[in-house]
């Protein structure tokens, strides 16, 4: 089951918090301009309020002064005339104030200016004695249309100002609405993306809490144990099959369990087939190191697990636990028999090809050369018939469902010159020679068992000494590839004719069928090598010229010099 | 004192065929006296008088088997050091590794090569703790 990735699964959430918090930030900043708009509009709205007033309290001094004027002609009362000026004086500041505002007062200033005037005429003209002069011109109709044409001025300052005052708070609501609005739509598709994060974070987490929920069902179906290791070897976590299974040390098995203490445990309650405690943890320590561990636990109790373990992402390893008693009984009974007719095989062999080396030595007196010829003839393929009898032992082993291979660093020069070694007399025998070409460097590893792996280089090298014409040379070589080493064995033989190139490597395949009795091989050599190199997750392969000579080729994985950290 | 060439072997193997051509190997092909027994029980009435420097012992015997029969020997003050090789057509890597767990000197594969079998023992021989 794939669960899926929590970084990509987060992506979404995070663009819409991204999202809620830019809508957040616009609200806010929105709102703060309907705010400032509103103090700014609320404080524009006030002054022209405040001018309107100024310029009513300007007409209301100039009216109080007009009545001084009168008081004054007609009363002759002197005061009043301090009135008249004080008055004016306060009508003018009124309207200064006004004009300092930006305000268009002059048409008022200039009826204030002229009414003063006339008023201060008026004055000159009560102080000479003339006051029924001056009564007659403020009597005078011209003097009432001014006074309401100064009138009509004023209040069209007046209702200029108020009308100002209220369009400015109107126009400050509009904008006001609009800041609002824009900061409530803002807020609202905070509020929006906030929820679908958190609807989407909360499917998310559905989506993983369903996803582990199918886990844990798998987990606990499986008829494997399985044991989840952090990179510090301690266990992160079972699945019950496994504390089914190994009852014994059942309370370790919960997170937080160095492996070293659970192998104790099993150690000190005699879990474990073997006895020898410190050898078998340490044998199980070197065991770790390799990056595909498959082997057997064989317990005190007779079940046998198959223990496979594999490294995960985080530095850690799975390891799998499959209970492979029944398996392996069967397995047993199976060895059992082919061992036995192995063996019964090889004793009349033991016989036949003792008898006939002892004749063809002369042990039993000197032979005519038609008679040892036969007896020749006779040992060759009763070392034939051996060499089959041994051919089918291995492939019977490697046909085992289980096999525990495990591979571990190999020093790759030793192995190639123990492989040559073991092939030289072979070679000797039909004027072959063995070269290894290139060197290796003495501190290369390949991942492997080197039992098999030498079996496998035996078998491709007796291979291309069979095909070599006398006097030739099969190269050994090999060469570092991206993390494995190739090695490769070359012939100068005949080439493998197309139409059988398929074949190669199927059981009993020989390109002709006098191959066998020509060759003198089983048909079983390519295909054991290939079960060998398959089992240790590596390559086989060929390349082919027919009157050239073929080329075989084993790709393994490199392998540090030291097994020390074979997992990075 | 240097150690006596070896001389005197004990030949134990209930196979007719394989005995009479086990002891042309080590007689008539390897120069040495060779006393050959069809059974366990055989070998053990008969070693007294005879002797032998080193036992080549078949594995599967009826009766007393090979491991049976070195087990006798062992108890035996005058072969409790002799030098046990184990002959075999059960050669499989685990078997081979039971045989050797028992404290064999060495194990022969059957089938043999009758003309090499003597110099084989000698090499053991030489390599022995006797």
């Amino acid at each position: 089951m794939q669960v899926p990735d929590r970084k990509t699964a987060e992506i979404p959430e995070r663009l819409a918090l991204a999202g809620a918090a830019l809508a957040v930030f616009a609200a806010l900043a929105l709102g703060w301009l309907a705010q400032r708009t509103a103090i700014e509009s609320r404080a524009e709205s006030a002054a022209a309020a405040a001018v309107a007033a100024q310029i009513e309290d300007a007409l209301t001094h100039l009216q109080s002064a007009g009545l001084a004027v009168r008081d004054g002609i007609a009363a002759g009362a002197e005061a009043r005339w301090a009135d008249f000026e004080d008055g004016i004086a306060r009508a003018q500041l009124a309207l200064e104030a006004a004009r300092a505002q930006g305000r268009a007062v002059e048409e008022a200033a200039l009826a204030v200016a002229r009414r003063t005037e006339q008023w201060r005429e008026f004055r000159e003209l009560a102080r000479l004695g003339r006051a029924d002069a001056a009564l007659e011109r403020i009597a005078d109709p011209a003097y009432a249309e001014r006074t309401t044409a100064i009138r009509a001025a004023f209040d069209r300052l007046i209702e200029a100002e108020r009308r100002a005052a209220s369009t400015r708070a109107g126009a400050a609501a509009a904008r006001m609405g609009w800041l609002l609005a824009g900061a409530g739509a803002a807020g609202l598709a905070a509020v929006g993306a906030l929820g679908w994060a958190l609807a989407r974070a909360r499917r998310g987490a559905a989506t993983l809490t369903a996803d582990r929920e199918r886990l844990r069902v798998a987990l606990d179906a499986m008829t494997e144990g399985i044991m989840f290791l952090g990179p510090d070897e301690r266990i992160t976590l079972v699945n019950p099959r496994m504390i089914e299974a190994f009852p014994q040390v059942a309370d370790l098995l919960v997170p937080g369990t160095h492996l070293d203490d659970l192998v104790r445990r099993g150690l000190e309650t005699g879990m474990y087939a073997e006895t020898d405690g410190e050898a078998y943890l340490a044998r199980h320590r070197a065991g770790r190191r390799a990056p595909v561990v498959r082997r057997e636990l064989v317990l005190a109790d007779g079940r046998t697990f198959l223990v496979r373990e594999n490294a995960t992402s985080d530095g850690g390893r799975v390891t799998l636990h499959t209970d492979i008693t029944q398996e392996k009984s069967a397995e047993r009974a199976k060895t059992d028999f082919v061992s036995t007719v192995s063996h019964e095989l090889r004793t009349p062999l033991t016989s036949i090809s003792g008898a006939l080396a002892l004749i063809g030595a002369g042990a039993a007196g000197e032979l005519g050369h038609k008679a040892r010829q036969l007896v020749d003839i006779a040992g060759r393929n009763a070392e034939r018939l051996t060499r089959l009898v041994d051919d089918l032992l291995h492939v019977q082993r490697l046909e085992a469902p289980i096999d525990d291979i495990v591979a571990v660093p190999v020093p790759l020069d030793a192995l190639l010159e123990r492989a040559a070694a073991e092939i030289a007399p072979m070679a000797l025998k039909r004027g072959v020679r063995i070269a290894r070409a290139g060197a290796v460097p003495a501190e290369a590893r390949v991942l492997g068992d080197e039992h098999r792996l030498i079996q496998v280089l035996h078998n491709l090298l007796s291979n291309a000494v069979k095909f070599s014409p006398a006097g030739e040379r099969v190269d050994l070589a090999a060469r570092p590839a991206g993390g494995m080493w190739r090695i490769s064995v070359s012939d100068r033989g005949p080439g493998i004719p197309p139409a059988f190139r398929t074949q190669v490597f199927r059981r009993f395949a020989q390109a002709d069928a006098g191959d066998t009795r020509a060759r003198g091989g089983t048909g079983l050599g390519l295909s054991i090598a290939k079960a060998i190199v398959d089992k240790l997750d590596g390559r086989i392969s060929f390349e082919t010229e027919m009157g050239t000579g073929t080329t075989f080729t084993v790709e393994l994985a490199a392998a540090e010099a030291e097994p020390a950290r074979a997992r990075a | 004192m240097s150690k006596p060439a070896l001389a005197r072997i004990l030949l134990v193997e209930d196979d007719p065929d394989i005995r009479e051509i086990a002891e042309m190997a080590l007689g008539a092909v390897g120069g040495f006296e060779v006393l050959a027994c069809g059974t366990g029980g055989e070998a053990l009435r008969r070693l007294a008088e005879f002797a032998p420097q080193l036992a080549v012992i078949d594995v599967m015997m009826p009766g007393m088997d090979g491991p049976g029969l070195f087990a006798a020997l062992r108890a035996r003050p005058d072969t409790r050091d002799l030098p046990i090789v184990f002959m075999t057509a059960k050669v499989q890597p685990e078997e081979m590794a039971r045989w050797r767990s028992l404290g064999a000197a060495d194990i022969v594969a059957k089938p043999f090569d009758p003309m090499k079998l003597a110099a084989r023992l000698r090499e053991i021989w030489d390599k022995s703790g006797g």
